[in-house]
């Protein structure tokens, strides 16, 4: 099936990374730019991020050639390169105030049923109030609780021990109920 | 509500907190999260990410030695720089990477990150669609993408003078299309400016012209034109900016900066419209004296006619050369005005900055942006503006 031409290059034919990218993509290219996004707050960053980590693993599809690994890798990348972002660009600072203006500026939302408004409140509350943690409290808390990893899963991401995903996971969480009981 | 279907707390991998209010709040805040990534849209990328993952396999391949896997960091910032090699088109400032991220890839974006050109940008919420609705079959033959495209336009309707308009148009491509297939390709899209007559009074200075074909080297980009232009086009002014157009788009295209533009014309003619001779090198003025070339307003998102999602907050974004960086802006729902402010540029003319500015989420419907400057010598004349539509849904 591969052609490998007169040259005998050993790479592996570019259509086997292309199919296997694509796979990967139609799996995962949503939630992880969502993930970027809930860890950048910033659309075209998001997707840059997660473009970034999906062009790597094709480029290097030749060494690793497995979807399994591959997935652990976009998820590595993808946070890795939201980190990197936050601190070469400056997306932190603007990250709250951001919010801010989101929610104030002109046209507000249809007003819809009451329980509907109250849910909305409250996520953005609880969106804010994870805006103020520190960003290894927020990456483990978004990849625990958006993409539903593991310890195990968020410590291979994160560099970590799995001890310190615990430790992080339970110092946020903590964090963000003292900021929900300051706000009654 | 796990995505996995995990329950929560109940596998030993939460926060192991038996604590009933960290409880709740693990529940809030998996709601929450969830809440807010359905807001995201993301843009269609694979074909994009296809490319430039084949590009980076191949400048791996020439290295000596031999292929390695490089950490996460490593291989992003390598294919950035890959990138930006091929498409950096920045020397004249002008950033031709499709900044709406219409709802095609795009060829021409290729996200060199951390560039201090990286600024008008809108992604995921102007990509209306699912995801990934290409992906699982192989790379096809040919792809769609957006070719930057630009057009000859009045500046506003209380001026007869004419400038470039930007465009990402969608067009049809092989798969490994040669620098100058795209520019002949975007110079096709350029000339037909028929489409946006009526809507944006864009004139037609090459109706009745066609690219015959482009030729690329890295000094000379040589187009050849089966006629010397419009003969309505006698106002020297709006004929120079014509030819401009070409240059602009076919410089935006081959994606490698500023290199000059020459054309030939099949009919033996020697002057474009007659005023300026076909064989000369045209060139993109440098960034300080761009305000010569385009319009002094550009909306860069929304996009055209773009449909956004309910719910998530609308923010316009464009270029602006105006006097003190301030730009003045109206929402319109059909001739009404339901918004207007000010928004300031990121830097004043004569250099070209960008703008961005807020509508907050809008309830669904038609609207139209429109971003203009009000002469600051009477305080009425409109010297530029914009107007761009888009819905809400």
């Amino acid at each position: 099936m591969v052609d490998r031409g007169a040259g005998g290059s050993a790479a592996v034919e570019p259509r086997e990374a292309d199919d296997a990218i694509a796979h990967l993509y139609a799996g995962h290219w949503a939630g992880l730019v969502r993930l970027a996004w809930l860890l950048l707050r910033d659309d075209q960053l998001a997707e840059e991020v997660t473009q970034e980590a999906f062009i790597a693993v094709h480029a290097g599809w030749a060494s690793l050639r497995d979807p399994a690994k591959a997935v652990a890798y976009l998820r590595r990348s993808v946070v890795n390169g939201a980190r990197s972002s936050l601190r070469h660009r400056g997306v932190e600072e603007r990250w709250v105030e951001r919010q801010k203006t989101d929610r104030t500026a002109l046209g507000t939302p249809e007003p819809g049923p009451e329980e509907r408004l109250l849910a909305l409140e409250s996520h953005a509350v609880m969106i804010d109030a994870l805006a103020r943690l520190s960003q290894r409290q927020r990456e483990v808390l978004t990849m625990r609780y958006y993409l539903d990893l593991s310890e195990a899963e968020i410590a291979d991401a994160l560099g970590i021990s799995a001890g310190s995903v615990k430790a992080h996971a339970h110092r946020g969480l903590a964090a963000l109920r003292d900021q929900m009981e300051a706000r009654r | 509500m796990t995505s996995s279907g995990r329950p929560p707390g109940q596998d030993g991998q939460g926060s192991g907190a038996p604590d009933p209010e960290l409880h709740h709040v693990e529940h809030r805040l998996r709601h929450a999260l969830h809440h807010e990534a359905q807001r995201v849209r993301p843009s269609e990328r694979l074909d994009h990410i296809l490319a430039a993952g084949r590009q980076a396999t191949r400048a791996e391949d020439q290295r000596p030695g031999h292929r390695r896997w490089v950490t996460p960091l490593a291989a992003a910032a390598a294919v950035a720089a890959i990138a930006g090699v091929v498409w950096g088109s920045t020397q004249t400032g002008q950033d031709d990477r499709d900044p709406a991220a219409a709802p095609l890839a795009t060829s021409a974006s290729p996200s060199a990150k951390g560039g201090p050109g990286a600024t008008a940008s809108s992604g995921p919420s102007s990509a209306p669609g699912g995801t990934a609705s290409s992906a699982g079959t192989s790379a096809p033959a040919a792809r769609r993408v957006a070719l930057p495209a630009y057009f000859v336009g009045p500046v506003s309707g209380d001026r007869p003078v004419f400038r470039l308009f930007r465009e990402f148009l969608p067009a049809n491509l092989p798969t490994a299309a040669t620098d100058a297939q795209k520019a002949k390709a975007a110079l096709a899209l350029a000339m037909d400016a028929q489409r946006f007559s009526n809507t944006d009074g864009y004139l037609q200075p090459w109706s009745g012209t066609t690219v015959g074909g482009v030729t690329v080297t890295p000094r000379l980009i040589t187009v050849r034109l089966s006629g010397p232009g419009s003969p309505g086009i006698t106002d020297k002014d709006v004929a120079r900016v014509a030819v401009q157009s070409l240059v602009w788009t076919a410089q935006a295209a081959v994606g490698k900066g500023t290199i000059p533009v020459t054309f030939t014309v099949a009919d033996g003619e020697t002057m474009l419209f007659g005023l300026f001779p076909a064989t000369q090198k045209y060139n993109r003025p440098p960034s300080t004296e761009s305000y010569n070339d385009l319009a002094p307003i550009w909306v860069t998102s929304p996009g055209r006619d773009a449909t956004l999602p309910q719910g998530k907050p609308v923010v316009v974004k464009g270029e602006a050369t105006v006097f003190e960086a301030t730009v003045s802006w109206q929402l319109l729902k059909g001739t009404s005005a339901v918004g207007k402010g000010v928004a300031t540029a990121s830097t004043g003319a004569p250099g070209r900055g960008t703008f961005s500015f807020g509508l907050g989420s809008l309830a669904p419907g038609d609207y139209t942006i429109r971003v203009f400057e009000v002469s600051a010598a009477d305080g009425k004349t409109v010297n530029a503006e914009k107007r761009v539509s888009f819905s809400v849904r």
